[in-house]
């Protein structure tokens, strides 16, 4: 299973985080220091995989984000590669050619995509267009929630003047 | 590695994972290579000699260091 997952910036700063095992605040911000420091320092030639503290960390660089997971021992290295993979793909067709600042001006959106896929520390989708779909239906609830909040607000100035 | 075999399919094996360690990704190399070690030590534990042909191994600090420290290991003649 996936213990975590992050996206870690070239300089060093976290931009995505989910925890899917049990870690302090203390202990997630050692975590993310060692793990940084570990990932950053690492040659563009060498393997994408890391052995750390008895887990596999898995990371792929995309232009200027690192994407790491940390994995159980005995999970599949190549098969967590391809989920990062996917989530790209993923986030790519969202906002159309996705970079850095899609993902620190709208973060929320990236965790819903991560929620999409990942439960759990587990794969839970693998189609593309299926999460597209859930993501637009939900895109159309949170519009239609403004909607009506905005519509509620004109009735309750009007009803005030 | 509980399967029963013999000599032979241990040398079968070994030459399958050594085509995975001329692969140009480094990633299918480190695989095949700590999957090549998991092998040397479940043998080596057994008291059998196995000999790994293991050519151009330059994997820069990642799993080569396990092999160094178990050694170099002989196959069956």
């Amino acid at each position: 299973m996936i213990n975590f997952v992050l996206l870690i910036s070239r300089q060093g700063k976290v931009r995505l985080t989910k925890w899917y095992s049990p870690y302090s605040q203390k202990e997630r911000s050692k975590v993310i220091r060692e793990l940084s420091g570990m990932i950053l320092s690492r040659a563009p030639k060498q393997c994408n995989f890391v052995e750390w503290r008895g887990h596999k960390v898995v990371y792929k660089r995309y232009a200027s984000l690192y994407f790491c997971m940390c994995i159980d021992q005995d999970d599949n290295e190549l098969e967590v590669l391809e989920i990062i993979h996917h989530f790209v793909e993923i986030l790519d067709r969202y906002f159309g050619s996705v970079c850095e600042l899609d993902l620190i001006f709208n973060f929320h959106k990236a965790y819903y995509i991560l929620d999409e896929i990942l439960i759990a520390g587990e794969l839970q989708e693998s189609s593309k267009k299926t999460v597209a779909r859930l993501i637009a239906a939900q895109d159309s609830l949170v519009e239609n929630a403004k909607e009506e909040v905005s519509s509620l607000s004109n009735i309750i100035a009007q009803a005030t003047k | 590695m509980s399967i029963e075999d013999n000599g032979g399919l241990r040398v079968l094996a070994i030459n399958i994972l050594g085509r995975f360690l001329s692969n140009c990704d480094n990633n299918i190399r480190f695989i095949s290579f700590s999957f090549i070690t998991l092998m040397v030590a479940t043998w080596i534990g057994q008291n059998q000699k196995i000999r790994l042909m293991v050519v151009e191994i330059n994997l820069r600090g990642d799993g080569a260091e396990r092999l160094r420290e178990r050694g170099r290991a002989k196959a069956p003649e």
